[in-house]
């Protein structure tokens, strides 16, 4: 990104706790977001592992972003239900991220493809096409399964096989994640995933 | 499918996952979200817990398969391009 003269703000480091990073957030309205660390169903973990970053309480500040993210699990709710609540676009993961040090410059290749894809297009001014990219990514990941698995290093295969299934970019083709609503899932059976999903729970 | 013929196929996938497992190398490790995993770590992980021994056993077997039919069918691909002057 430095080379390519994109600005961003980095908090890497002990510095990533939920108030700095709201804070932030909150000031650099325009910025998209960058996420590399643990996640779960509901939220991306703070520094630590004991609070959280973003959760459903506060992921309307993803609100316009796009939201770019290696961490467990989620895809399976918060990503989703960030992309409902009107983040332009959200790259997640719906299942436990899991890799084999042995391919450890594989796994990197792998989790970062999406995003060089990303930056390439936007600085040259291009439509993201998150649905395009998904595809790339996918085929990135199949392509260095294929390579592992020539290497012997079943494992390692499989784990990226893993992981390219549970990939999604919501917003670029991704499946909604099943809900655990019962009138959700009846209301997305009945009207179709498009209405089904904008039916707003009664408060 | 008859009762045996499937306890031989899950025989199969079962030591296929085992052969696996056992020839990791000694330093290497499963990065599982917050869990890191030493090679004797994933051996006693996969006997203490079903889920896991499954989840490990189901994706090889299917990260094999797939690879396999993949190379399979890019070859049987271009072999019938080659013989398509006879149609087919």
């Amino acid at each position: 990104m430095k080379k390519a003269g994109t600005s961003y703000l980095d908090y890497s480091g002990d510095e990533a706790t939920p108030p700095v990073v709201q804070d932030m957030l909150k000031a650099w309205k325009s910025a998209h977001f960058l996420f590399y660390d643990h996640g779960s169903e509901t939220g991306l973990v703070a520094q630590g592992g004991v609070d959280y970053i973003i959760a459903k309480s506060n992921d309307e500040l993803l609100i316009g972003r796009i939201v770019y993210t290696l961490a467990c699990s989620w895809g399976l709710d918060g990503g989703w239900e960030a992309k409902r609540k009107g983040a332009r676009a959200v790259h997640c993961y719906a299942a436990v991220v899991g890799f084999m040090t042995s391919a450890l410059p594989e796994f990197q290749e792998s989790f970062n493809h999406g995003f060089k894809l990303l930056h390439e297009r936007m600085s040259e001014g291009l439509d993201p096409n998150f649905k395009g990219i998904l595809a790339l990514e996918k085929e990135k990941m199949t392509e260095l399964s294929d390579k592992l698995m020539k290497q012997g290093n079943f494992m390692a295969a499989s784990w990226m096989n893993t992981n390219r299934d549970s990939l999604r970019w919501y917003n670029g083709g991704g499946a909604p994640p099943e809900s655990k609503c019962f009138w959700r899932r009846l209301a997305v059976r009945l009207f179709g995933p498009k209405l089904g999903w904008s039916l707003l729970k009664r408060k | 499918m008859k009762e045996k013929a499937a306890a031989e196929l899950g025989r199969q996938v079962l030591d296929n996952t085992l052969k696996v497992i056992m020839d990791l190398p000694d330093g290497e490790k499963m990065v599982l979200g917050q869990e890191v995993l030493t090679k004797t770590e994933i051996i006693k992980k996969f006997w203490d817990d079903e889920k896991f021994a499954f989840n490990i056993a189901e994706q090889l077997d299917k990260s094999v398969k797939e690879f396999l039919f993949r190379t399979q069918y890019k070859k049987a691909r271009r072999k019938r391009k080659r013989n398509n002057s006879d149609g087919l």
